[in-house]
């Protein structure tokens, strides 16, 4: 069984389309502090520079899902869901004009899991 | 930033935090004044709607003192009054957005999950009447160890991580083991503790036998992922200006190479 790190909800699926329909290709990039604190942000690709401090974690819905190697550290033995919720949040990730907002919940990865993703 | 360096504009940035707010056992060496604004000191974590880059949200208390504190610190939170906005009673109000309310409670979700223990809160706090679709949440200290994510993350929320820690080098090892680095408090009658620690703590403001005062004129921002530069003090202009260096000769002769 292949494991994943990232899944995302139906809900939040459907706003990615919406997103799509208007700006094309999409990357996600998992904030860390400030403003908007720990929220994933979306922003259209190449809008934001990445390099080799960026890891992929997985793919959403065909969507890459990038976080910072640091901040990866300390949340390598959780899973990450996106899922949306109502109210508009104050960043610069593309979903705020919707008034919709993308967020995180986690668990913690199962023995299973966490043996095979941080092997 | 990526988009200045690409004109080498300057800039200077400010970010987020999780700042250490650090008890040391001596200040409960007497039931004074002293200890009561240090009690008030911890709870400060209580005020943040949404959004506070130094909010002290690690608390850190010796662990000689730890039972006996921690207890004054959850009567003192459990006393907070959360109603109407405009009652004049109301301490702590709503959070700015069904977004952030929404973030907080997946926040407190996996730190239960990771094996941290809610001392008080936990929850929504239902309001009634015109307040209850209110994004109230409760006032909630969570305890755990460092290496949670309810430790690494800014919460953003009336939300504050509990550990406890040995002696000064263990406090600064677990102050300094965070991304970020913007403020940090340091509670202590040891005339020594008030001096080394502070300058121990990697952070860009440490707030000593106080929390949250922002003079106008003081230095600040972080350091680490909290950013780069300061800001108010009048050392901040030198981002601001260029430096310029005139070279004038006053010989009217050449060099006498050629």
């Amino acid at each position: 069984m292949e494991y994943k790190r990232v899944a995302i909800t139906d809900k939040a699926i459907e706003v990615l389309n919406q997103l799509r329909e208007k700006h094309g290709e999409l990357i996600f990039h998992q904030s860390g502090g400030c403003c908007d604190g720990s929220a994933p942000m979306i922003f259209e690709e190449g809008d934001m520079y990445l390099d080799d401090s960026d890891i992929l974690l997985g793919q959403l819905d065909g969507i890459n899902y990038y976080m910072n190697q640091d901040q990866f550290e300390y949340w390598k033995h959780t899973h990450l869901t996106v899922d949306i919720t109502e109210g508009r949040g104050s960043s610069f990730s593309l979903e705020i004009p919707l008034g919709v907002r993308f967020i995180i919940r986690s668990r913690l990865l199962t023995d299973q899991e966490n043996a095979e993703l941080n092997k | 930033m990526q988009y200045a360096s690409k004109n080498i504009n300057p800039v200077t940035m400010e970010l987020g935090g999780k700042s250490p707010n650090i008890f040391f056992n001596s200040v409960m060496d007497a039931d004074d004044a002293f200890l009561d604004k240090a009690i008030e000191g911890a709870v400060l974590f209580a005020f943040n709607q949404g959004e506070v880059c130094t909010c002290p949200s690690r608390l850190l208390v010796q662990e000689d003192i730890y039972d006996a504190f921690i207890e004054k610190v959850i009567a003192r939170t459990n006393a907070i009054v959360q109603t109407n906005p405009y009652d004049s009673s109301c301490m702590v109000g709503a959070q700015a957005s069904n977004d952030q309310y929404e973030k907080i409670l997946a926040y407190i979700k996996i730190g239960k999950e990771e094996g941290a223990k809610v001392l008080t809160g936990g929850k929504a706090c239902k309001l009634d009447g015109e307040f209850a679709n209110g994004f109230y949440i409760q006032p909630t200290i969570l305890e755990g160890h460092n290496k949670m994510r309810i430790f690494q993350e800014e919460i953003f929320g009336p939300v504050v991580s509990v550990t406890k820690f040995k002696d000064e080098a263990d406090a600064i090892a677990i102050a300094n083991d965070t991304l970020y680095g913007l403020g940090a408090g340091v509670w202590t009658r040891d005339a020594h503790q008030l001096y080394q620690i502070p300058r121990a703590i990697k952070a860009g403001r440490v707030w000593v036998n106080c929390y949250h005062a922002y003079p106008a004129h003081a230095p600040f921002g972080g350091y680490k992922k909290s950013g780069f530069g300061r800001e108010n003090h009048l050392m901040m202009m030198n981002h601001y200006r260029q430096t310029k260096n005139m070279l004038i000769s006053y010989d009217k002769n050449k060099l006498g190479f050629f």
